[in-house]
């Protein structure tokens, strides 16, 4: 990203952007509180999710306009990625990027089991588990089939590929304790039962992934320089199985927005930048982002030189979260309904009811 | 005219602290008390006056009393085993010989280091694959993934890091009783326990005292560890959750800032009411006893 900020003078003659990095465990609480009082940045990136928060309050520049006097089509774009930037109708934000929940694979434990490619469906991760545990013994130090490294991404995942989430599409009230969600949450716990998984353990899982004891992870794509500086791991990286009814994979897009308020002349250099940050998104995309312009996608750089180019097929089961304005309340409440759920042996009905109530409470909120 | 100087130099190093205060403690506290009575949103409408809603719900709210409940067991962990570490650490200091300074120094070490710095530091000793704990114990115990053990894990990191402060002040403490007073116990024959629990005890039952009500509002606001072990959601379900996160998590994550300032005075009259419990607990344990002593030492002395 500083490389292609850093090029933004060069390829636009404007005067260079300023960029600040903030990590993310307190980039929105910074992003807030800067758009409420001052001093927020003309361009920022908000995750899909985030949208509605900032567009409901105000605090967005609708772009519609600009894109039109800056004759920027859309049509360049992924359909699915460029609605996440839509709000009530109105185009607050151009996606930089799509970044999906994948398979990492060991492909040394893969070689040694006998395992010529990854699993696409549960009874091929079913397979693969034997082939492991007849190899490797089911001992304290045998590495695990697969393992849950972000159960919150996972949970959607699993409960999408049963076609339930956490708020019903079609409805918009909180659906955990739907029979779909419930019957992805339980094929997760199965996983577990059966011994092909332990009990998520986030960072640990990813930890242990990278040490060489699992065979398989599922991550977001981001996680690949993770794994690429890791020089002793062997790994593959591929589409997320379908271990459900139908294909389902959780995603989310960084959005560039424009902050609300400033002068003609300025939201047209803001969106100058933003189109420059969007055609180098190649680029990005070795930091493990996959691009949403169908030009760079099918592009020769991406298909050659891209590790993302063998799984981008995957892009068309992206699962985002659903657009609400709560999204980081009801994220409060999922989580530990999800942790209770598939760790504390708690009965799902119990606490994915639970949950809903307390979801339903913030939706219901004026 | 010197009494009128007087008071101009008091208000002279008065006046800067006292100005700070007004202004970082004062200004927050009632614009906090005012928040809690809206209903505000940041980036959201204009605030609405509510009343009492905020606190009505703040007491509705499960979440609220699981926290609460996780509190206490923080509390009821880490204030009495860290009290007993502390004491016993600097007791054993006060008896020490040479090279009691260094150990002094590395006992303290833990306390100088960061919140951030420790958090990080016991993840990856707690970690189920790779943690050194685990690969000592030869096991795969799941120390900060499951709901049974993770607050007891963070009471353990947070005992590793606080003891040394009250350790330092205790020692202090110890070293301060009068030396004739335990010459003479020993003399009349006491032992080196009944030394330290009534004579050495009821001596430093101020220190005590001073040091548990600090522990008590310490563990009542307990926060920074359970933030960066857990990521900020006092997980794994909830079973982590002081507070001090869910009042963050209310003000911050969901911007609630009026329902989150509620719940910032219930804890700040939880915390007033928790710190006189435990001072109450401290009187009955040693009621008196060191007004007692005195008058003792002094009947024999006079005697």
């Amino acid at each position: 990203m500083t490389r292609i900020v850093g090029g933004y003078r060069d390829a636009s003659g404007q005067p260079g952007a300023k960029m600040q990095i903030i990590p993310w465990s307190s980039y929105y609480d910074k992003i807030t509180l800067s758009l409420q009082f001052g001093g927020a940045p003309d361009v920022f990136v908000l995750h899909a999710n985030h949208l509605p928060f900032y567009a409901d309050g105000g605090a967005l520049q609708e772009l519609s306009g600009l894109m039109k006097a800056d004759q920027w089509g859309a049509e360049d774009f992924l359909a699915l990625p460029l609605k996440q930037g839509a709000w009530k109708g109105k185009q607050y934000a151009i996606p930089l990027d799509c970044h999906i929940t994948v398979l990492y694979y060991n492909k040394k434990i893969f070689r040694e089991a006998g395992i010529a490619s990854p699993p696409t469906n549960l009874p091929e991760l079913q397979q693969a588990k034997k082939k492991i545990q007849a190899r490797f013994g089911q001992g304290r130090n045998a590495p695990w089939t697969y393992m849950f490294a972000n159960l919150a991404t996972q949970s959607i995942t699993f409960m999408g590929q049963e076609g339930g989430g956490v708020i019903d599409q079609n409805t918009g009230k909180a659906s955990l304790s739907s029979p779909r969600s419930l019957s992805g949450l339980a094929l997760m716990k199965s996983l577990v039962e059966d011994g092909t998984a332990p009990n998520p353990e986030g960072q640990n899982a990813w930890d242990a992934f990278k040490m060489g004891r699992a065979a398989m992870v599922s991550e977001g794509t981001y996680m690949i320089p993770d794994l690429l500086a890791q020089k002793d791991l062997d790994f593959g990286v591929a589409p997320f199985p379908q271990l459900g009814s139908r294909k389902a994979a959780w995603a989310n897009s960084h959005l560039l927005v424009i902050k609300s308020g400033l002068s003609g002349s300025r939201q047209l250099r803001a969106l100058s930048f933003i189109r420059h940050l969007s055609d180098q998104s190649f680029l990005w995309s070795l930091a493990g982002q996959y691009p949403v312009r169908k030009s760079i996608l099918t592009g020769p750089s991406f298909r050659t030189k891209s590790l993302l180019a063998a799984s981008a097929q995957q892009l068309d089961q992206a699962l985002y979260e659903p657009a609400v304005v709560s999204s980081r309340e009801i994220q409060n409440f999922a989580g530990p309904a999800f942790e209770q759920i598939i760790l504390q042996g708690v009965r799902p009905e119990d606490a994915a009811a639970q949950a809903d109530r307390r979801i339903q409470e913030v939706l219901s909120r004026p | 005219m010197r009494a009128k100087r007087d008071r101009l130099i008091a208000a002279a190093f008065l006046g800067p602290y006292a100005v700070a205060s007004v202004t970082f403690l004062g200004v927050p506290l009632l614009v906090g008390i005012a928040l809690s009575l809206t209903r505000t949103r940041l980036l959201g409408p204009p605030p609405i006056f509510v009343g009492l809603a905020n606190y009505a719900a703040v007491l509705r709210d499960d979440l609220f009393w699981a926290a609460l409940g996780n509190t206490l067991c923080y509390m009821a962990l880490i204030v009495p085993v860290g009290t007993g570490i502390s004491l016993s650490l600097a007791g054993a200091l006060s008896l020490a010989g040479r090279g009691s300074g260094a150990l002094r120094t590395a006992l303290y070490l833990p306390s100088i280091l960061g919140v951030s710095v420790v958090a990080i530091l016991w993840r990856w000793l707690y970690a189920s694959d790779g943690g050194l704990i685990n690969t000592l114990l030869q096991a795969r115990i799941p120390w900060l993934s499951h709901p049974s053990l993770a607050l007891s894990s963070i009471s353990v990191l947070t005992l590793w890091w606080t003891y040394g402060g009250s350790m330092l002040v205790y020692l202090a403490a110890i070293k301060g009783v009068p030396q004739e007073v335990i010459e003479s116990a020993k003399l009349d024959g006491a032992k080196p326990g009944q030394v330290a629990l009534s004579i050495v005890m009821p001596c430093i039952k101020p220190t005590v005292v001073f040091c548990t009500a600090l522990s008590c509002i310490g563990t009542a606001q307990i926060f920074g560890q359970i933030y960066v072990v857990t990521g900020g959601s006092g997980g794994p379900a909830y079973s982590t959750l002081s507070l001090s996160l869910a009042m963050f998590q209310q003000g911050f994550s969901s911007y609630q800032l009026g329902f989150g300032s509620a719940m910032a005075i219930v804890i700040f009259v939880f915390i007033a009411l928790t710190t006189a419990g435990c001072l109450g607990l401290l009187e009955l344990i040693f009621p008196d006893s060191r007004k007692d002593l005195f008058r003792k030492w002094n009947q024999h002395r006079t005697s």
